[in-house]
């Protein structure tokens, strides 16, 4: 198990190591001089002020040394300064993430309970109308665009019938309906992978032998397929999350909830790079985590994995 | 966010897929029909693959016969038009530049199959070929390879692409070339794992023996193998790079104004949401509509090809 738990951790090193090089090349790919679009609303520096903002950031060192310092600072907390507000970039980034944490988690639940009880209920009601309703309805929803499907709940009960506000994260009720959007998504896609799961378990040996010996229909569901089911469903919830958090981007900003998501969104649109930058490599990073996470869960739930 | 999650599935499907639809073709007691006649006969049948295929069809003719069938010019203005509701002269009313809101989103159905199309397109031959190297040389390409697919599967379903496009600029081409990029890792590791299954096949060796080169049994003896989950891959692929591509330029990133990108057009409508409905309703529909096309025959064409996967 500890050795398990070690090789995987240590497999996660080069991934991190792979995603700050991209995200540190992601400024300096971009066509044209880093100091103009910091000063691309302001009057433009001197070119001796130019040289001096250089080397205060550092851009005249050669490219590995920056590179060393964009980690050592990264590691310390420090993502540099936004473009636009001057502000430290983690600050920035601090301020909005408990909201997008929230949100994400919020949908989470609600994705989790639809989404897992309709794959369920589909598997073990397999071809039938319950089955076939659900899964058209779940092929439907993999297929709506969230930006849309958004604008519609918002149309709805914001604009029409008035009982959530349009924008904002003031209250639980700024919460609700980026919730049930984001969260009604998902579990349209954890619907159908969860009923896949289960028609595999439902197909095994093990679950006939149950049958067999006279168990009730919903003892074998539940005690025997569903149990086994869980691992490859947990493994989808840990996927599920990076859908969730790169989701929010998009939702967040239908719903001017002030998240990391709609902070990206407004700094993609004024080119803010460093603030791009620290959020690409912060959800990143997360994304890498919880997949750690969901992996050594993982050998809790299954001890093939870890004895393997 | 959706088509992320999907591929992951998709992939583990469509590796299996090609696997069983040899192994029953084979113990398949109809030997009389050749194995391509079973599986044309099993994408006829699946209900899914037809609907799918039948509303695709309908929008490449619509994309197709744009000038013909739209009653306007998508990007003429004519203010004294401006927010007109649906009705008789404007089936999907007008936005708040008097354009007739139906042109719009007939000529958008070129960019969006545009989109989808090139963005696959990219994926696919790129994925490919490192996954057939990959898969069957080994080696240092492999290694490398497959790191380096795993560090982009370190940014979860958009932000790929999103970063990408942030480098790039603002744009529909490099929102296509950004979303292909973002969905290489699929098609290479589906590849890649097929290509190592294929490899072991005796006909592969006897075909080594026989002193086929390297070219040649890739191209004749292992692709082959791949085909059939490329196919399910890509219809799956161009209903998730749609889906991406309308994100991107919903929040502004992709087609820009005037262009009639579906995306674009329901981010407009967003300031209307209240009086002017139909500015968002109907471009919103028409994404979800060719993507549930492609969704539909993917997943058709997955059970045709895997009798398996529809238990």
């Amino acid at each position: 198990m500890a050795k398990f738990i070690l090789v995987r951790l240590l497999g996660t090193i080069p991934v991190l190591l792979g995603v700050s090089i991209l995200v540190f090349s992601m400024v300096r790919l971009v066509p044209g001089d880093p100091i103009d679009m910091m000063f691309s609303n302001l009057a433009p520096p001197s070119p001796e002020q130019k040289k001096a903002i250089r080397h205060d950031m550092g851009l005249d060192r050669p490219v590995y040394l920056q590179y060393a310092s964009f980690v050592s600072n990264a590691l310390r907390g420090d993502l540099g300064k936004s473009y636009r507000t001057k502000r430290p970039v983690s600050e920035e980034i601090r301020n909005r993430l408990p909201n997008t944490i929230k949100l994400t988690l919020a949908s989470l639940a609600v994705s989790t309970l639809i989404g897992v009880v309709a794959g369920v209920v589909a598997a073990t009601f397999k071809n039938t109308w319950i089955d076939f309703v659900s899964m058209v309805v779940a092929i439907i929803g993999v297929s709506i665009p969230g930006f849309w499907l958004g604008l519609m709940i918002m149309m709805l009960f914001s604009v029409k019938l008035g009982w959530f506000p349009v924008a904002g994260a003031e209250t639980w009720k700024h919460l609700v309906l980026p919730t049930i959007t984001l969260g009604v998504l998902a579990s349209a896609i954890l619907a159908r992978m969860t009923r896949s799961a289960m028609l595999d378990v439902l197909n095994q040996d093990y679950v006939r032998t149950a049958r067999a010996k006279g168990l009730r229909e919903w003892r074998v569901i539940m005690g025997h397929a569903f149990r086994n089911a869980l691992v490859p469903i947990i493994t989808i919830l840990g996927l599920q999350i990076g859908g969730l958090l790169s989701g929010a981007f998009i939702i967040e900003s239908v719903f001017a909830y002030p998240g990391i998501g709609m902070l990206a969104v407004q700094a993609l649109a004024t080119r803010d790079f460093p603030l791009i930058q620290g959020i690409v490599l912060l959800v990143a990073v997360i994304y890498v985590l919880v997949n750690l996470a969901v992996d050594m869960l993982y050998s809790v739930f299954d001890p093939r994995v870890r004895n393997s | 966010m959706a088509n992320e999650r999907g591929k992951q599935a998709t992939m583990a499907d469509a590796t299996n897929a090609v696997e069983q639809s040899t192994d029953t073709t084979l113990k398949d007691p109809r030997l009389a029909r050749s194995p391509r006649q079973i599986i044309l006969g099993r994408i006829r049948e699946s209900r899914q693959a037809m609907v799918g295929l039948a509303i695709v069809g309908l929008l490449i003719l619509m994309a197709l016969l744009a000038p013909i069938l739209a009653p306007a010019s998508p990007t003429k203005q004519n203010l004294l038009d401006q927010f007109l509701p649906p009705s008789s002269a404007h089936w999907f009313g007008t936005d708040e530049f008097g354009r007739d809101i139906l042109s719009r989103i007939v000529f958008g159905a070129r960019i969006s199959l545009q989109v989808g199309i090139i963005a696959v397109g990219i994926a696919m031959v790129v994925g490919t070929v490192v996954g057939l190297i990959a898969g069957y040389y080994g080696g240092w390409f492999d290694m490398l390879s497959q790191r380096l697919i795993e560090i982009m599967l370190a940014f979860p379903g958009l932000l790929l692409a999103l970063a990408i496009v942030a480098v790039l600029g603002n744009g529909i081409q490099n929102v296509m070339i950004a979303v292909g990029i973002g969905s290489i890792p699929s098609y290479a590791r589906l590849v890649r794992a097929q290509v190592l299954a294929a490899k072991e096949h005796e006909y592969v060796e006897a075909a080594r023996a026989s002193g086929a080169g390297d070219v040649r049994l890739l191209a004749k003896h292992i692709f082959p193998n791949v085909t059939s989950s490329l196919i399910v891959l890509a219809s799956l692929g161009i209903a998730g790079a749609i889906l991406s591509a309308a994100a991107l330029s919903f929040i502004g990133l992709g087609a820009q104004p005037p262009t009639p990108e579906w995306g674009a057009m329901l981010s407009q409508g967003r300031d209307f949401l209240r009086d002017q409905w139909w500015i968002t309703t109907f471009p919103g529909i028409f994404i979800a509509v060719t993507v549930l096309g492609f969704n539909l025959l993917g997943d058709g064409l997955r059970d045709a090809f895997d009798p398996q996967s529809d238990r």
